[in-house]
């Protein structure tokens, strides 16, 4: 009897102890205060595709290898694969098997009259940027130094772009590509290796059009200091202080441009209108820059800002991801700036990276290259994540009272996610319920709201304590204009006699 | 015990409570409203009282207390996790400190004829009108809307600024200084408070020092013969 006792004991015990094991998740976000909080698990790794699984288009193990990943779209339910090692693009269709590769591999056949130039025409060397609009598909070929244009039906090339006229490269200066995106009209925007004066924006026909939305240098105070106070020949001297050079850059169905710079910019995440104005919204808890707490020294950490490398918008534009290379977390936020979910790790499991390249979005899920672990892993929204999702779309439709019970069932979920407060507020402000609205906005920290909720609540109770306030108010005026009439008559009479 | 019973007889509560009131706050606001005349007779005829500087001192931290938990909602940006009602107390008492003992080495240099009680009544008086409209202003915050914030930061303002106002001629006529003079002697008091935060601190790394070197002698002590 005894005996079993404590076999039951240690069952129990065992299974606490594996549980609090399996409960060691690393997601979290941020709380409206900007501490970490930990949250549930948003997005899981469903699919893993590395050399050891590449399929062809039937289904046996691919002869292509996968090499070193530097960039991923998506078009038309297929997904579009930069390799670095190989000098080529690999397409994959929807169940992740390699059906095609770009530039087409021309054969050594005596009897085409194709020349040598033709065929060198069609290398790449360094592919490390692509974008597809149109049934075109833009290379960024680094050390072709152009950018070159195919058709994606029948993988001819349609344009070159190279030797932009511009005065920037009429010295040492070359130009190599290296991310690129395409708005609606076929206008390129191009990152390129040492430019720092900006995106480059070429005409659909190729010809360079000019630099946009120029990062603008800045100055501490003993930067500016010294630098007032050294003469010409100083100055001279000094190292150049140049604007900080874009890193990646994507476009949004609207057309405007997404830009990732490095981690010294002020803004590291920039949304750039037509102007090159920044109108990125920063409603968040946190600001749009990965981690807003990190180490600063730590050995067994990596430390410092976030090393975003890519940047993401979803097709319908509401959502954006970014990745972060120097902890190897992908950032999502929607489209009004509000954090609302982190997942990835660094690691050596499969599922996790080492150096992560590039992230895009395929419908909900996300895809994100590995260039050391080689490998393309898709991300699909758990439950929980799926719900945050569906919810801030409709959210963003203007259908609010939809939103309500979604936020619900997240809270169910993850009773720290505080937009889901905000999110149950708002729709209770809609509905009329502001006392409850008011509860929820502040669980949630939305000031704005909040305020037009206490507005509403406050009006509402004066309603009721207004007019009793007003008869008071107006009884004792009256009583006290009687008083004095009757004192002035009474003085009147007495002066009279 | 009869005897302190027929003394506390004695006692006419009325007309102490009602000087208690006087001194606390019919002096500060005829102070406020009249400051070279006020800060003389608070000077010359005795108008200044110790408790009332050390009362409006612990209202001030008192104030603070409650307004980083009792600020309306659309005001407040505090954590409450992070509420420390001892730190708050540190950030009132270590400037007013701070402030008296440099202004006083300062002034005594520079003729000032103020003493270092003196200087600590006029920085205390000084918070008098701080506390007086921000009290009310805990209160008021939490009826307000977004738009109508404006109105609270601008009483918040005018506070800071009745403040500094009264502790400026405050210092002006207790040291019996004029205008250009007593701007030089607080941007020296400045100075001179650097100074002794520095001084602070070197001390403070000096103990630090020492103490880790007798701590390692101890050690050695303790693993050699012990």
């Amino acid at each position: 009897m005894k005996k079993n006792l404590i076999f039951l004991m240690l069952v129990v015990l065992t299974l606490l102890l594996s549980r609090t094991n399996v409960n060691a998740s690393n997601s979290y976000n941020y709380t409206p205060l900007g501490d970490v909080i930990e949250s549930a698990n948003s997005m899981s790794a469903a699919k893993i595709i590395d050399n050891s699984n590449l399929l062809d288009a039937n289904g046996n193990k691919s002869s292509i290898l996968l090499g070193e990943l530097s960039d991923v779209v998506v078009y038309e339910d297929k997904i579009y694969v930069a390799d670095l090692t190989y000098n080529h693009i690999l397409v994959l269709n929807n169940q992740y098997q390699v059906v095609d590769t770009f530039p087409k591999v021309i054969v050594d056949d005596p009897e085409t009259t194709e020349d040598d130039a033709t065929v060198n025409a069609y290398k790449l060397n360094k592919p490390s940027g692509l974008y597809i609009r149109d049934g075109k598909l833009y290379v960024a070929d680094t050390e072709n130094k152009r950018v070159v244009i195919f058709d994606i039906e029948t993988k001819e090339i349609i344009l070159e772009v190279s030797n932009p006229q511009d005065p920037t490269f009429e010295g040492n200066t070359t130009f190599k590509p290296l991310k690129i995106a395409v708005d609606r009209t076929g206008r390129m925007f191009v990152i390129a290796f040492g430019i720092f004066e900006g995106i480059m924006d070429f005409n659909p026909d190729g010809s360079f059009s000019r630099f946009y939305g120029t990062n603008s240098v800045s100055m501490n105070f003993f930067e500016a200091l010294v630098y007032k106070l050294s003469s010409e020949a100083q100055r001279e001297k000094q190292s150049l202080k140049l604007q900080s050079s874009f890193v990646n850059i994507d476009i949004d169905q609207f057309g405007y441009v997404y830009t990732v710079s490095k981690p010294e910019v002020e803004n590291v995440i920039k949304k750039i209108n037509f102007k090159g104005a920044d109108i990125l919204n920063k409603n968040g808890y946190v600001l749009p820059v990965g981690d807003a707490i990190y180490e600063e020294y730590d050995d067994s950490v990596p430390v410092g800002k976030s090393n975003i490398v890519d940047v993401a918008v979803s097709a319908d534009g509401y959502f954006y991801s970014i990745l972060d290379s120097r902890r190897g977390r992908v950032f999502s936020y929607d489209n009004e700036g509000n954090l609302l979910y982190i997942f990835g790790q660094l690691g050596s499991q499969s599922s996790m990276f080492r150096q992560p390249t590039s992230l895009t979005y395929y419908n909900n899920n996300i895809i994100v290259t590995d260039n050391m672990n080689k490998s393309i892993i898709v991300f699909e929204p758990t439950p929980f994540g799926d719900l945050i999702n569906q919810a801030t779309t409709l959210y963003l439709q203007a259908k609010y009272s939809e939103t309500k019970e979604l936020w619900e069932e997240v809270l169910k979920l993850n009773s720290n996610y505080f937009l889901a407060y905000n999110g149950i507020g708002k729709a209770q402000l809609r509905e009329g319920n502001y006392e409850d609205a008011m509860i929820n906005l502040e669980l949630g920290h939305d000031q704005y709201n909040y305020s037009k909720a206490f507005e509403q609540y406050r009006n509402e109770k004066l309603d009721n304590v207004l007019p009793y306030v007003l008869m008071v108010a107006f009884l004792g005026l009256g009583f006290l204009f009687y008083k004095s009439l009757r004192n002035s008559i009474e003085r009147e009479k007495e002066g009279g006699e | 015990m009869e005897a302190i019973l027929s003394k506390l007889k004695k006692i006419d509560y009325k007309k102490t409570f009602v000087n208690i009131l006087n001194d606390l706050f019919k002096v500060p606001f005829y102070i406020l409203t009249h400051p070279i005349k006020g800060f003389s007779e608070f000077k010359s005829e005795k108008l200044r009282k110790s408790y009332v500087a050390i009362f409006y001192l612990v209202l001030m931290f008192l104030t603070l207390i409650i307004s980083y938990n009792g600020n309306g909602f659309l005001v407040n940006q505090n954590n409450p996790e992070n509420f420390n009602a001892l730190r708050i107390i540190l950030i009132v008492v270590v400037p007013v400190a701070l402030i008296t003992v440099g202004n006083w080495s300062i002034t005594s240099l520079f003729d000032g004829k103020g003493t270092m009680i003196e200087i600590f009544s006029v920085i205390c008086y000084s918070i008098a009108p701080f506390t007086w409209i921000m009290l009310p202003n805990i209160i008021y915050s939490n009826f307000l809307i977004i738009e109508e914030v404006g109105f609270y930061e601008a009483f918040q303002t005018i506070a800071i600024v009745l403040m500094c106002f009264m502790a400026f001629f405050g210092l002006l006529v207790i040291h019996e200084y004029g205008l250009l003079k007593t701007f030089v002697t607080l941007i020296a008091t400045v100075i001179a408070i650097g100074v002794i935060i520095f001084i602070a601190f070197l001390f403070l790394t000096l103990f630090q020092q020492v103490y880790s070197f007798g701590y390692s002698v101890y050690r050695e002590y303790v693993m050699r013969f012990l």
